[in-house]
Formats: C-alpha cells, structure tokens, sequence
C-alpha cells in the first residue's frame, strides 16, 4: 500500500521523543482505545507532531483479518464482512494495525474508491477499485494539515467516519463497505481552523508547543542529531523503552472492558460538558470513555475522580464554544471554575 | 464476476447496518424529531423530514433507527422498482408491458428500502444509466437503475444535505416531489417511478441550505441535545452499553422495539379514509396565512402530518389538536422572511410568556427566534393573535425585491457565482461531452461507447474499442462562491455612543444579503492590542452571525494589524481559487492608534497598507463610516477610502437604504 507509512524506514523511535507528554498520552490512549475516535494535533512547525504519528505505527498492535481481505475484514465478525469474504471460506492471519496517510492533494477517487480501469478496459467488467477508505478500515487515518484538506474531500471523509461505512455511488459504481478508523491529524492553527463538523470529528484535541526548557531543547537537539547519524543503532537502544510501553499498552488493551464507571464519574463528566456549554452529546461520551482508558492505561479496573478531570481537559478543548478573540482553550476546567463563580 | 451484479446497494447497505441499529426507542428525549421520523414511517406520502441541529444531537441516529421500523412491502414479482401489486394504475414500465389491468401480477413481500445517499455521489448513480456490462455483450441499451429507482416506495436519508452537490440536490428533491424519475441519456429513455420519502439531517454551522430545497421538506424540526443532566448521564449510560455489546443491548430494547412497529402498522391502516374536521381544516388555513408561507406545500405538509399524527394517536379523525401539534415542524422554517410574527393561540387571548426552546431560524441570522407556539387549541377553537416581535435589524431589512433577483449570471440553485469549474478541482458529479481538456470520465466513455461494441468489434481487436467521439469529460463543482469579508472595528472609540450596536445590526443585515446570494463569508475583528481572524471564509452565515453578536467591543485600534491580517488571509484564499473577487467590508470609525512596529506613526501604517492591498486589482471594497460624526476632522475614513478606491457609506446611508443601490451597481 502506497500510503501505508508504517513501511518506511529510519522512522524515530515515539519513546526517544523529549517532552509533550499530553501528545504522546492522547496517542496511546487511541491505541488502546481505538473507539475513542482519534486525535486533533495542533501546533506550531517543528513541534514533533508527524514524528510522533509515525511513531506511533511502531506501537500499534497486532489484529486477525481475513487473509488478502482487500477491506480487512475481522474474521471474529461475519455479519460485517465484504460480499467476497462472506461468498469464500476465508483463512485469517495476523498483522500490524496500519497507519493510512490521506495527503491533502489527494483526489476523490482515490479516497473513495472508484471504477477499476484494467478490468473496464481489457473485460468490460464493472469493479471496484479500493480507495484509502478502504485500506485505513480497523485502522489508523492520518490527515497532515488536516486544516488545509479540500471541503469536498472533507465532506467525504465525514460522510464515512459518521457512519463507519463507505458508500459508494459513482462513476457507474455501487458498492459499499466497512470503514472504521482512528482519525489523526495534525494541523497548525496559523494556517485556519478546521469546519466544526470535522472539529467534532476528533474524539481528543491536544496542543503542542515547542518546549522552552533549555535542558529539554538540548536534548531534542542532541538525540536528534545522534538518530540521523545512525538511525539503525539510536532505533536498537530504545527497542526496550518500546517493548516496554507496548506491554503497557497491551495490558491495558486487556482490562479496558472491565473497567467499571461509577455513577459519581458520570455525572462530573455530565456536568463538565453542561457548565462548559458543549454542544450535542459527543463530548460528554468521548470525556467518559476518556476516562475509562486512562485508567486502563493506569492498570485499575474502576474510573477514578480525578480521571474525569483528565480525561475532560484532553476530549473537550476543541468542543467548547468560544466567544470571539478567544483561543481554543486548553485548561478547560480553568473555564469551570471561571463558570462556576458566576 | 462482476460487483455490480453482485452488489445490488439496497441489499449491501443493509447487510451493513441493519444488525448494528441504535433502537430509536432507546433515543433519550427527542420527541419532536422522533414524532417527525415516525409520522413519516406512517404516511411516506408526506415526502420528506428534515432535521436541523448540532454535531452530535443524534440526527443521523434516529433517521437510521427508521429502518429498522418500517413494514414489509407487497410488492410485484421481479420489478426492477417496487410496484404495488394492486395499484396497476401506477406500474412502471416493465410491470406495465407485462401485466395488463385484468391480470393478476404474482406479489411478494420485499423489506422496505432504506438507502443512505452519499456526498461523494456522481449524477449516473443517482438517476441511472446505461448498463456497461449488458450493452458490452449483447450491445442492448438497458437501464443499470440508480438510487431513485431502487429506493422507490421506500426511503432515502441524506446526512449533511446541506453540503450535497447543488445540481444533485434539485434532480433529488425534483424526483421525490413528482415520484418519478426521466432518464434520458446514453440512448436510454425511460420513466420510472420514485416514490420515495425523504429524510435529510444537517448542521446549520456547516452553511445553509437554499429556501427552495428546504421547501420541498414536509417538516423541519430544529434537533438540540438536552440539557438537563439527568438526561444526559442517561444518554451516556445507554451509549456505552450500546457500544460494549450492540446484540444484547439491541435485545433489551426489542419489546418496545416492536411496539413501535405494530403501532406503525396499525396507523398506516387508520390512515386510508381518515379525513380532517372543518375545524382543523379553518386552523390549518388561518395557521398558514398568518404564517405568510407562499404556496400551498404549507397547506398540504400540515393536513398530511395532522392526519398521520391522528391516526398515530389512534383516532378517527384529525381536530385541531393535531393540526397545533405538528403546527411548528410544518410552518416555522416556512414562514415568509418579511414576517415577523408570532402566533399563539391560547383559549383566552391573553398574550404567553416565550418559550423556553426557540425555534432558532438556522436560515437567516438576523432573524431572531421567531416562530409559532400553540399554547393551547381550546374545545372551541381558541383565539388567534398575532404578534409582531421587535426586531433591532429591521431598520436594515434591505431585503432585495423578488423581481429583481432573477437578474444576474446565477444557477437555478441561487449560487451568484459557484461554478462548473474548468479546471480538475472540486468534485465530480457529472460528465459532459464537451470537451475542455479536463480529465476523462472513464465510466461515462465506456458506457457512451459500450452500445457500439458489437459493431466495432474485428478479429484482433480489444475487449472495448474506444473512438474520440465516445470520450466524455468529468465535470468538477469547485465549492467558492463569492467571498465577503468582514474586517470589524471593535474598538472602544466605536462601542462609544452605542454605535457598535447599529454597526453590529448593519453587519448582521450585510449577513442576511450574503445569505440570500450564497456566498462566502470570513469574519476579522480588531480591537485592544491586536486582529484577529474569529472565522476564516466559510459557508455558515449563521456562525458568523453567532460571532458578530458576541464580539465584545472595547480597547485601543489596532488598525494596521487588522490591514495586515486581512492582506495575509485574502492571499491565502486567492492562492486557493485565483478567480476569486473577494469583497472587503471594513468597518472602522477611522482612529487608529496602535501602530505595527512599536513607534511608528498608525495612521502612516494604516495608509501604507491600504495602498498595498489596493495593488490587487481582485480585491473590492466597502468602507462602512461607524464614526459618530462628533469628531469627523479627526478620523482617517475618508483617506481611507481614497486609499482603497471604496466607496464610504455611513449608518445613516446604510439606513436610507443606499447599500443596496451600491450592491446592485457591484453586480453589474
């Protein structure tokens, strides 16, 4: 797959990234949790952000597909699977969960899917030729400069992460399949916003900032340099730091289902999203299933109070509404507090 | 073999979703928006529902929890649509060659079609088209049926219909209204049916949808999530039961699930022969004109949904009762712009407190809630009042009189300027044989030439033969249209004298009129120590709206800074689409006093960048003079002005209706 970055070589290893905690904590909740719905990475140039998602598909976890599945259909799930994996005896087989990039001067067929020429012109066959939709389903979508991805590709990608579902009527084709995926994107503010719908789109919201403690710059700059130097050797010495944080995931990924929410959790996070003004109900369920990993991630098997609060300051920073010359804020609790005196 | 026999889309979208369904049961509050769906299950002939509201309110949840509700249909055996077997006046052409009035067609029962309509969607999908594979071996036209006809007698849901391809969107809504497709390319010509009831969700942020489209809509409801937090922890707690096990949670909610559905059958019955009384009929007449809708969509919505209400209820007859109930859905989004009206009925005549839950216009920004609330249809009738709201805008409600807006190169859809492009930006939708050099549409060439295969075909040649007259061009909608930009002054020196309020009300009004002409808007507000961009150019008129209410005003004027920022974005946008002419509203009193560089001179600054941005000659624009007059030999307007070769209208201007010559003149 052409946009698969996973298969790119010399890719920096996530644990050797100095700093921006937050960043890293919202990516692995998203391994975790791929129901969480993503992640929106804003911030400056030079912020680490595409570093850390290419990282990222070190980390990722292995899942069973159907073998050769052109939509990677979940052999445990029949009811859901392609016209062709339901019309065969499908064999399963394992591999990585991929990250799919969708660049931003990407066209609509190759996002969606379109007619497959070879077969219309050599057997005057109707088929369907699998787009980046297809390739990203049970897996990562990663848009760089979300912000400047074209409204029609925008209304699309929309159209199919609301459902989970490509439908696909074009170009003489009918088809439909799975599309579910962990949206990523990275976007840097000063070049525009990004349409609310789409905003609403990214389960968590994280901001980066360069980091200005000069111990941790001398750093970035020192492991930097040593990674580019030899990027087989820096990539060996923090494969342990890797497997370490891979078994954590691991684990958490294991006890996530019995984690227990209790009834006070639920209703901090329902009073967050009413004191803070979040419009429909998203942000409410997205601060709740926050919580839930962030505890699994923590290896407790129950929601804790303060995971709410945590769980809030990452799922609603791009929910609130805001009032003009206001940034997107991103203690957002601050603002509660702000609310609550008034 | 090949997908397009293998998957027919009413059966692969369903294999998708059907086992998966959120129960609408198990929707938490949402009564109107759950009465609209259902009273459209009951009686599909009211045409379409449309629900309006925010990101994530559930709208999509409830319109695909339809499906599951819906009856099975009798149906004819083997019909490419869905004929009813004992309505032989409305067979479609092949059950009409085939079965003659005396003969009985064999029937079967078929699920109700229930088909998601893309965005990504091309025109040959939507209405038909030629099937490739059968014109290829035996060189016959045949229809492949697109999405109208296989959701004949069944139902339709648009996600985001507001963001649906103008062109689409009308050959959509055309069909749904007349119940009947025309295909007629690529040789074929056929009329089929499309009875179909449609089902559209948007979110009013993401741009409007034009009048004439939301008029062909039975009922809007305005969708808003709940705010009371015991409802809300309900939500959540359903919600993550729902995603743990969807099987199980599905089957907790079967009994009431079935109920839903044995109550829509029962209705469906009550319907056939269920009439309205005179009462409800005068209710209906009085609703309609106080409601100033034009014609008679409103009248027809409101009896069909006061019947389909009735027969829900279990009645006999529809009263007036019914009529009030689905008297806000039917007439709000309706009523006339110009009608600044209330109605309440109460038994008393006395005047009711506002309601709670508004019925928030999403369509014209300036128009505050207005809308019709029935307080309480008494046993005789009760008394109709109507009461005009006050509304601050209305001294700039320079609305532009209907003759006058057929003029001008425009669409059918209103669109002053979005266009087919010509370059191979936007989105496909539809091919032409015009050929302009833009890329090939391979499905539309292989079918213009498919019929000819036959002929064609010699002992050495390929599967297909393509001749340069078969080639057609994919036709791409790129989604600018005109851009306005509003660059705010909101500076202390202008919130003085209250003349912020009438600037914001003149905005507001400049909103209305780029509403009505679809184009773009970006919003630039600049007060205190700097400018800043509240909303890059987008389609929402209404979130504009929404900003320039809040805009707090305030603080020093940093002029400059805001020339600046505009220069910064409008090159952004022009780099985009270079055919742009966008359209620069600067609002300002002319005092500016914080320079760009610490120490230099502002009003040198501001000059300076005036006649920089004027070099653009894409570049238009309107000074707007929110200066109160009291110390005009102070203020740097009238430079300004000469600086940008604008014209400079004042608030009295504005309210002596002279913006509106200006904008005539522009358009010429």
């Amino acid at each position: 797959m052409m946009a698969n970055v996973k298969n790119l070589r010399n890719t920096y290893p996530f644990p050797a990234l100095v700093g921006q905690e937050t960043m890293k904590l919202a990516l692995i909740l998203n391994v975790i949790n791929p129901a969480l719905g993503g992640v929106l990475i804003r911030g400056e140039k030079g912020t680490a952000k595409s570093t850390a998602v290419r990282g990222l598909a070190e980390l990722l976890p292995e899942i069973k597909v159907v073998k050769g599945c052109r939509f990677s259909c979940d052999p445990d799930d029949p009811e859901g699977w392609c016209l062709e994996c339901a019309a065969a005896n499908p064999e399963v087989e394992s591999r990585k969960v991929r990250v799919v990039e969708l660049p931003i001067g990407a066209t609509e067929d190759r996002v969606l899917g379109t007619l497959d020429l070879e077969g219309a012109l050599t057997e005057g066959r109707r088929r369907f030729e699998a787009g980046l939709l297809a390739a990203a389903h049970r897996g990562v979508l990663y848009v760089d400069e979300v912000n400047l991805l074209d409204d029609h590709l925008v209304d699309v990608l929309l159209d199919a992460a609301a459902m989970g579902v490509n439908i696909v009527e074009r170009e003489g084709i009918s088809f439909s399949h799975q599309a579910k995926f962990t949206l990523v994107g990275t976007m840097n503010p000063e070049e525009g916003e990004l349409r609310p719908q789409l905003l609403d789109r990214f389960g968590l919201c994280v901001k980066v900032e360069g980091l200005s403690d000069p111990d941790q710059r001398r750093e970035i700059v020192l492991r930097r340099m040593t990674f580019e130097l030899d990027p087989a050797g820096f990539s060996a010495r923090w494969r342990q730091a890797g497997r370490d944080l891979t078994d954590r995931i691991d684990a958490a990924r294991k006890i996530l289902k019995q984690v227990k929410v209790p009834e006070a959790a639920l209703g901090r996070a329902v009073d967050i999203c009413l004191a803070l003004g979040v419009d429909g109900h998203r942000g409410d369920l997205t601060v709740i299933k926050t919580a839930l990993t962030l505890a699994a991630f923590e290896g407790r098997t129950r929601v804790e109070a303060g995971d709410v609060d945590r769980a809030a300051e990452l799922a609603l920073p791009h929910r609130v509404r805001r009032r003009p010359f206001q940034e997107v804020r991103f203690h957002v609790l601050d603002g509660l507090k702000e609310a609550g005196k008034r | 073999m090949s997908e397009g026999k293998l998957g027919f889309p009413g059966n692969n979208q369903v294999r998708h979703s059907l086992n998966r369904i959120y129960p609408l049961a198990a929707l938490v509050g949402q009564e109107p928006m759950k009465t609209a769906l259902l009273l459209l299950a009951v009686d599909p002939g009211l045409g379409g529902v449309l629900l309006v509201g925010e990101k994530g309110t559930a709208k999509s949840t409830a319109a695909r929890a339809l499906a599951e509700l819906l009856p099975a249909l009798p149906v004819v055996q083997g019909c490419p649509f869905h004929c009813h077997p004992e309505n032989p006046h409305e067979f479609c052409p092949h059950c009409s060659k085939l079965y003659s009035a005396d003969r009985n067609p064999p029937a079967e029962l078929k699920p109700t079609p229930f088909l998601t309509l893309p965005l990504g969607l091309t025109e040959d999908r939507l209405l038909g088209g030629l099937d490739l594979e059968s014109a290829i071996e035996t060189g016959r036209a045949e229809l492949q049926v697109g999405l109208l006809g296989l959701a004949d007698r069944g139902f339709l849901y648009v996600d985001e219909i507001n963001l649906l391809e103008p062109y689409l969107a009308h050959l959509l809504l055309d069909a749904v209204e007349f119940g009947q497709v025309l295909v007629e390319r690529e040789g074929l010509s056929v009329r089929h049916p499309a009875r179909i009831a449609m089902i559209g969700s948007m979110n009013p942020e993401e741009g409007p949808l034009g009048p004439q489209l939301t008029d062909r809509f039975a009922l809007a409801v305005r969708v808003k999530g709940e705010d009371d937090s015991a409802a809300r922890t309900e939500i959540i707690r359903r919600r993550l039961a729902y995603e743990a096990d969807p099987s199980a949670f599905r089957r907790s909610w079967f009994d009431e699930t079935e109920a839903l559905r044995r109550r829509i059958v029962a209705a469906r019955e009550r319907l056939t022969g269920l009439s309205l009384t005179p009462a409800a009929r005068q209710l209906i007449a009085d609703l309609v004109r106080r409601a100033g809708a034009k014609g008679h969509r409103a009248d027809l919505a409101l009896a069909r949904a006061a019947r389909a209400k009735a027969a829900w209820e279990g009645l006999g007859e529809a009263g007036e009762d019914q009529v009030a109930a689905v008297a806000d859905p039917a007439l709000a989004f309706r009523r006339a712009p110009n009608k600044k009206g209330r109605v309440i009925i109460s038994q008393s005549g006395k005047v009711s407190p506002p309601p709670a839950q508004h019925f928030e216009t999403p369509y014209i920004p300036s128009a505050p809630a207005r809308f019709f609330q029935v307080v309480s249809a008494g046993e005789n009738g009760g008394v109709v009042e109507v009461f005009r709201v006050y509304n601050p805008n209305e001294a700039f409600d320079f609305q532009t009189p209907t003759g006058r807006r057929e003029r001008g190169p425009r669409d059918k859809t209103g669109r002053r300027s979005a266009r087919q492009s010509k370059t191979k930006r936007g989105r496909y939708f539809r091919s032409s044989p015009e050929r302009l050099g833009r890329p090939v549409a391979l499905d539309a060439t292989l079918r213009a030439a498919a019929p000819h295969q036959i002929a064609r075909r010699g002992p050495d040649s390929p599967a297909l033969v393509i001749r340069p007259p078969d080639l057609r061009e994919k036709v791409f909608r790129h989604k600018t249209g005109r851009l306005i930009l509003f660059v705010v002054d909101a500076s202390g020196s202008v919130g003085r004298f209250d003349r912020m309020a009438e600037a914001k009300a003149a905005a507001l009004a400049l909103l209305s009129e780029a509403y009505r002409k679809r184009d773009r808007v970006g919003l630039i507000a600049f007060h205190g120590s700097g400018a800043q961009v509240l909303l890059p150019p987008t389609d929402s008129v209404e979130l504009a709206g929404r900003l320039l209410e809040d805009l707090p005003t305030g603080g020093k004027t940093p002029l400059a800074e805001a020339l600046l920022k505009t220069h910064q974005l409008v090159r952004v946008e022009l780099a985009r689409d270079p055919g742009l002419t966008p359209l620069i509203v600067l609002m300002t009193d002319g005092r500016p006093n914080v320079p760009l560089t610490p120490g230099a001179d502002p009003w040198r600054e501001t000059l300076h960048l005036a006649a920089h941005l004027r070099r653009d000659p894409r570049l238009r624009f309107l000074l707007l003079d929110t200066d109160s007059g009291h110390y005009s030999d102070y203020t740097l307007v009238g430079y300004l002005a000469e600086r940008l070769e604008a014209p400079r209208l004042t608030l009295e201007d504005l309210r002596r209706g002279r913006l509106e010559a200006w904008l005539e003149r522009l358009e010429k």
